[in-house]
């Protein structure tokens, strides 16, 4: 009884995180704001998910059961790894890619990396917004 | 208290939630974009399969599927990051051949080897 109640906060407290992620990456102005979402919430979630079904699967204490909740307990441990460097990954690929950033103001419409021509690249940095 | 309607619940709701990170897949301005949002799905994937494995009654079975569906996620995302960080570099410039040996004296101009590689006065008949 008190094994449901914590599996059932462990994953409604994953499911909110999944929905802040959710809502970060589609509300989120750039790239780099969407991976700092992305890359905490999506963790954490999925975290919190499956340690809820390894509480659920530890219920009826068996040897079979055991090993299961063994293996996700090495699919925590691996995603925890994996997610955050896999998010590092694609960070660096798109500032090697100059991804434009977002700047406050708007006059400027930040284009996608033009590597080819550096005189049309915009990459979101302009010396004059920063004189106020 | 039965959790077969909680986790099936669960299981909808990540779906749907998965739907609506498509959209960033589907109408993200760059390609990175694109990429950042296939690795939340693909996380979340893995997530799904635990909870059909616990609806169904048969974890142990589909707990090796998300094992091998955890690693090629993280493996494919790397690939494509690895990619595109490698498209985004400038192309490095043709590398030219010296006419002058490294051993040469410093008294040796390249010019005027080169002078002397084109001298047709100095052509060899084959």
């Amino acid at each position: 009884m008190i094994l449901d109640i914590l599996v059932i906060i462990a994953m409604l407290s994953g499911l909110l995180f999944f929905v802040a992620t959710t809502v970060g990456i589609i509300r989120f102005p750039d790239f780099y704001s969407r991976v700092h979402a992305a890359g905490k919430g999506d963790t954490f979630s999925t975290t919190m998910f499956l340690g809820g079904t390894i509480l659920y699967l530890l219920r009826d204490f068996s040897g079979s059961t055991l090993l299961t909740a063994g293996k996700l307990l090495l699919i925590v441990f691996y995603i925890f790894i994996a997610s955050p460097t896999a998010t590092h990954a694609i960070i660096d690929a798109g500032y090697e890619f100059r991804v434009p950033y977002w700047t406050r103001s708007s006059r400027h419409k930040g284009t996608e990396g033009d590597v080819e021509n550096e005189e049309n690249m915009d990459n979101g940095f302009y010396p004059e917004d920063l004189k106020g | 208290m039965n959790l077969e309607q909680f986790f099936i619940a669960m299981a909808v709701a990540i779906l749907f939630l998965m739907l609506c990170n498509l959209y960033r897949v589907v109408a993200g301005p760059t390609v990175i974009d694109r990429m950042l949002g296939m690795n939340v799905i693909g996380t979340k994937t893995t997530v799904l399969i635990v909870l059909i494995g616990v609806i169904d009654g048969r974890v142990d079975l589909f707990i090796d599927i998300t094992l091998a569906y955890a690693l090629l996620n993280f493996i494919t995302t790397l690939a494509a990051a690895r990619f595109y960080q490698r498209l985004a570099q400038p192309i490095p410039p043709e590398p030219r051949e010296s006419l002058v040996a490294p051993s040469a004296g410093p008294d040796v101009e390249e010019a005027d080897v080169t002078a002397a590689a084109t001298d047709p006065s100095r052509k060899e008949t084959p």
